[in-house]
């Protein structure tokens, strides 16, 4: 089978646009959860991990004229491509006509929730932005911002939704589709999402604690991140360097619960295990975890769980949770997370677990503390579970 | 290759869960006509059903339909493709909020308000561990779902899909899209399609996949240039593949409808009242495309 590799990555998350700001921020153990700035919400107490520029600064750095419609996910997506393609060496008429396939559940629900009233009455000026309120349309509008892309599809799973994306595009070239797939997703905060995971009672008033055991629940943030993934063929033609490679990935459903994972983690467990096959890996041989690790109390007991009985109670490799750092992005975590943990391997650190002081009892093992890791990085893994059981992971390995 | 469809089933504005449609469609002349009910009280408890949006309860009684059909209870794949997902949940949430404020909102709405609602409420019900993923891209996004099944078959990783297409449309989403001029005339209908995919024929067979091309922003010579690829591929020479026209306008417009148009080729394949070699091609708003190639098995 044809390897596949990662020859680019862009990120923009609240610790800031691009790798660098986000490397320094993991190293320096700067969260970017605090205040809302931009939502306007009456839940302004809760804490959220927001970009830190305005929608009108995203489009200024964007480069999208202030007369165009877009949409804050757009934006950032254009950012994080933006940095991705550039990384990768890719520019608009190097006639490699790579797919997109992106991941996103909000689409552009920040325009509709500010604006649907007002398009039921009979005033027409906001009416266009129903033409953005689907996921697609955000697609669209961040492949189209470059151009040259062959073919486009965007990806819902809830949560695992970017992470999606990556089985989908790396599958395109496993089957010969495709010979450069660029995957990776972005969800904006919207008052829709915020009031929804508020009504669920999952959102901690405090930074979130993911593997603690007074963990509270989650922080919501927002963030885009897209990986190139390019065949070795095509690696070669390029006479470019690959970063690492795709060295596999799992896609299982809980099928237990809409919103609650199952108690023992089981679609995790089969997510984590397909993607180890398929890796043609051992767990032993999984250096580090990013995990889901949301902080709420049901995720991390059941990711926990899960991971113990993927790679037994006593020896679970280095775990951590960066959502204390970039907040749960949501639809956009599978690719934040997988760019993060590509980060980690190539840099030679374990990112650690913010906030982390109480050990949870049902768990053999604690969260990652230490930077050093123990033993080089050779193999990273990261899991993005989404409402409604969809789980995933993704396996990446240092070349 | 070839990936059967051993059974479809679709709730539409025809009637639902047959193909009465064939020989005695239902016509209609509004603008915006919402889909004919099945009786959910045979897929589904009252106590499920009363929590359940339509699009949910037509998602379960169609695949339901094709898992008994096939007698596949346990397909290795559940892959939904939805333009715009669980609408009518959505907008309840969000009006509550936009009306009521951001106080005194329920979790129901929102639970049932993301577009993989609908592959997960399948996965639990059929209580399916597999495979599972949910695209909405637009008007392809039945076409993203089928091409994803049809990449897992590919790749010797299932032998069966149950792969469905479904949207609905609600009355004030309607309004506003006919203010910008969306439906361009044609009648605004919902769409819910299962089809059971596999890798083997079973008992009997509608007819076979045999390729999905999604493009975008494709010039005429870059279609052509696929459609040229694939008949190569295939064995089949271009002028051999018939196009039907759209069952469209008979099932109403919609963002996953080309669903209607896969299983209405399926079923017409079947019974010979079409050629053996079909192409259907989806032009979605002279942006995304769509190719499918089709055998009678």
């Amino acid at each position: 089978m044809e390897k596949i590799f990662v020859t680019g990555f862009g990120i923009i998350t609240s610790l800031g646009a691009g790798t660098a700001d986000t490397l320094d921020s993991l190293h320096r153990r700067k969260s970017g959860i605090g205040r809302l700035r931009w939502l306007e919400t009456m839940h302004s107490h809760l804490p959220c991990a927001e970009i830190p520029f305005s929608t009108d600064e995203l489009r200024r750095m964007a480069g999208v004229p202030q007369e165009q419609m877009t949409t804050r996910t757009s934006l950032m997506g254009i950012i994080a491509l933006g940095e991705a393609l550039e990384m990768a060496g890719i520019r608009k008429n190097n006639s490699l006509n790579p797919v997109l396939i992106s991941g996103t559940t909000v689409g552009g629900m920040e325009n509709t929730e500010k604006f649907f009233l007002k398009m039921l009455t009979p005033d027409t000026t906001y009416d266009d932005y129903i033409l953005s309120h689907d996921c697609g349309v955000c697609t669209q509008m961040i492949a189209d911002h470059y151009g040259g892309f062959d073919m486009l599809s965007t990806l819902s799973t809830a949560c695992s939704s970017a992470a999606n994306a990556l089985i989908m595009g790396a599958d395109m070239i496993r089957t010969g589709r495709t010979s450069v797939a660029v995957v990776g997703g972005s969800e904006c905060l919207s008052k829709f999402h915020l009031n929804g995971f508020n009504t669920l009672k999952i959102l901690d008033k405090e930074p979130c604690r993911p593997f603690d055991d007074t963990r509270a629940g989650l922080n919501l943030g927002e963030g885009a991140a897209y990986l190139v993934l390019e065949s070795e063929t095509s690696v070669k033609a390029r006479g470019v360097k690959p970063l690492c490679l795709v060295a596999g990935y799992g896609n299982a459903c809980d099928a237990y619960h809409q919103t609650a994972s199952s108690p023992k983690g089981d679609g995790a467990v089969l997510s984590m295990t397909k993607a180890l096959k398929e890796a043609g890996l051992k767990p032993e041989d999984i250096d580090y975890v990013n995990a889901h690790g949301t902080g709420t109390p049901n995720n991390d007991e059941s990711e926990g769980k899960a991971l113990m009985r993927v790679f037994g109670a006593d020896s679970v490799p280095p775990v951590s949770s960066t959502k204390s750092y970039t907040g749960h992005t949501t639809s956009a975590a599978g690719s934040v997370e997988s760019v993060i943990s590509i980060l980690a391997m190539l840099n030679d650190f374990l990112p650690v677990n913010l906030n982390y002081k109480n050990p949870m009892e049902m768990l053999s093992f604690r969260p990652v503390t230490d930077e050093k890791p123990p033993r080089p990085i050779r193999h990273v893994m990261t899991n993005s579970f989404g409402f409604g059981g969809n789980d995933t992971t993704c396996i990446f390995s240092k070349i | 290759m070839a990936v059967y469809i051993q059974a479809a089933a679709q709730i539409s504005v025809q009637n639902p869960l047959c193909d009465d449609w064939l020989d005695n469609p239902v016509s209609y002349d509004v603008p915006f006509q919402r889909s004919i009910e099945a009786d959910y009280k045979r897929f589904l408890d009252p106590v499920a059903s009363r929590r359940m949006g339509k699009i949910l309860k037509r998602a379960i009684a169609t695949s339901m339909t094709v898992v008994e059909a096939t007698g596949i209870k346990d397909p290795d794949a559940i892959i939904v493709g939805t333009g715009l997902g669980c609408l009518e949940t959505t907008e309840k949430f969000m009006m509550a909020m936009l009306e009521e404020g951001e106080e005194f909102l329920q979790p129901t709405n929102f639970i049932n308000s993301t577009h993989n609602t609908i592959s997960s409420h399948i996965a639990v019900h059929l209580k399916c561990t597999g495979y599972n993923s949910t695209y909405v891209h637009l008007g392809i996004s039945f076409e993203s779902a089928l091409l994803d099944a049809f990449m897992q078959f590919q790749l010797g990783r299932i032998k069966s899909a149950l792969v469905g297409g479904f949207d609905e449309m609600i009355p004030n989403y309607f309004k506003v899209l006919d203010k910008v001029g969306f439906w361009e005339g044609k009648m605004a209908g919902e769409t819910a399609v299962s089809f059971m995919l596999a890798d083997s024929p079973g008992k009997n067979p509608m007819a076979c996949i045999n390729e999905v091309i999604l493009l975008h922003n494709p010039t005429k010579e870059r279609i052509e240039k696929a459609i040229q690829e694939i008949s190569n591929k295939l064995g089949i020479s271009r002028e051999n593949w018939t196009t039907p026209p759209s069952v469209k306008p008979l099932f109403g417009e919609s963002f996953s409808n080309h669903a209607y148009d896969v299983y209405a080729a399926a079923v017409k394949i079947q019974r010979g009242l079409l050629p053996d070699n079909v192409l259907l091609i989806n032009n979605y708003g002279n942006t995304e495309t769509s190719l499918i190639f089709m055998t009678k098995c």
